[in-house]
C-alpha cells in the first residue's frame, strides 16, 4: 500500500500522493486565505506535516480526510495570524475582460474562461461558505466527513451549503449576467 | 438547479499551484529529512563521545596506578586532564554541528513544522 511505503521512507510514494491530492487542495487553501501565495506556502506547510506525521496516521478517518484537516488547519492558523479571515462582500465588481457575449451562456464559454468566472465568485463568498462548498462538491466528502474537518455541527454544515450554493449561484449571475438557470 | 449542475460549476473553479510546486515541496522534504536525520546522529554521538569520555575519566580517577604484564603505570594529574580535555573540545564541536544544522532548518522555515500537527 502507498501509506506503507511512505512510512518506510519512500518518496516517490509521498510525491504520488502530492500529485493526487495537490489541486483540491490547494482550492481549498484558497476558500480560506483568498491568496494563492500564500495558500501555497499553507499547502507546502501541509505536506511537510502530512510526511511528518504520517506514522501517527492510524486510519481512523479515511487519508483524504486527515490530510483535508491538515490543510484546514494549518489555513486557519496562517489567516488568524495574518488576520485575513475578512472577505468582501460588497456587490460592486470590478471591471474583468471576459470575452464573451452574455447572450451566449456558461455553457458556451471556453474552460479558462469558465473558471476564471467560477474563482471570481468563490473569491467573493465567505470563506466558510467557499470552503464547506468545495469539501462537498469538489473533494466529494459527506457531511459527518466535512463535520470531522471543519468542526461545525451537521446542522450548521447543512445551513451553511445551503447559504453558499445561494450565493454562489447569485454571484454567478450577476458576473455573467443573465440566469444561470436557462445557461445551464 | 441540480446537484450535478452544481458540482460541475464548483469543479470548473478547481485551481492549481504553481507549475514548480511539487518538485520544490520534494527537494525541502528531502533536504529537510536529511537535516533532521543528520541532526539526530550528531546528538547520539554526542550522547556516545560524552559517556565515553566521562567513563575514561572515572577510570582514571579511580585506578590512578595500574599494572599491564609487569608493567606498572602511574598517571599524574596533569594526565588526567587530557582525556577531559578532549571531552570538552568534543562537545563544543558535537553542539556547534547541532547548532548548525537548527539554524540550517531555521533558513528552510520549517522549524514551526517540528511539532506534531
Amino acid at each position: 500500500m502507498i501509506l506503507d511505503k511512505i512510512r518506510e521512507g519512500d518518496t516517490s510514494a509521498f510525491r504520488e500522493i502530492v500529485e493526487k491530492y495537490k489541486d483540491v487542495s490547494f482550492s481549498l487553501a484558497c476558500s480560506i486565505l483568498k491568496n494563492e501565495h500564500e495558500a501555497e506556502d499553507a499547502l507546502q506547510d501541509s505536506f511537510i506535516k502530512v510526511y511528518r506525521n504520517i506514522k501517527n496516521f492510524r486510519q481512523e478517518s479515511s487519508f483524504s480526510t486527515w490530510l483535508y484537516r491538515i490543510v484546514v488547519n494549518t489555513c486557519l492558523t496562517m489567516a488568524r495570524k495574518s488576520k485575513k479571515m475578512d472577505y468582501h462582500n460588497d456587490n460592486d465588481y470590478p471591471e474583468h475582460d471576459f470575452s464573451f457575449d452574455h447572450n451566449t451562456g456558461f455553457d458556451n464559454l471556453v474552460v479558462s474562461e469558465r473558471k476564471r468566472i467560477v474563482n471570481l465568485a468563490f473569491e467573493r463568498m465567505k470563506p466558510d461558505e467557499a470552503l464547506l462548498l468545495r469539501l462537498y462538491y469538489l473533494a466529494e466528502l459527506d457531511i459527518k466527513e466535512i463535520k470531522e474537518i471543519s468542526g461545525f455541527s451537521e446542522s450548521n454544515i447543512k445551513v451553511i451549503l445551503h447559504r453558499g450554493r445561494k450565493n454562489l449561484l447569485k454571484d454567478l449571475q450577476k458576473i455573467i449576467g443573465k440566469d444561470l438557470k436557462k445557461a445551464l | 438547479m441540480k446537484e450535478h449542475n452544481i458540482r460541475n460549476i464548483i469543479k470548473y473553479g478547481i485551481e492549481s499551484p504553481s507549475a514548480g510546486f511539487t518538485d520544490e515541496l520534494m527537494e525541502k522534504i528531502v533536504t529537510d529529512y536529511s537535516i533532521i536525520r543528520r541532526t539526530r546522529s550528531a546528538i547520539v554521538l554526542l550522547s556516545l563521545g560524552c559517556l565515553a569520555c566521562s567513563l575514561l575519566l572515572i577510570l582514571l580517577i579511580t585506578f590512578p596506578e595500574f599494572n599491564v604484564y609487569g608493567y606498572t603505570f602511574r598517571l599524574s594529574p596533569v594526565i588526567i586532564q587530557v582525556p577531559g580535555t578532549l571531552f570538552l573540545l568534543y562537545q563544543v564541536s558535537q553542539i556547534y554541528r547541532i547548532h548548525e544544522f537548527v539554524t540550517k532548518l531555521n533558513n528552510l522555515k520549517l522549524t514551526n513544522n517540528l511539532t506534531t500537527c
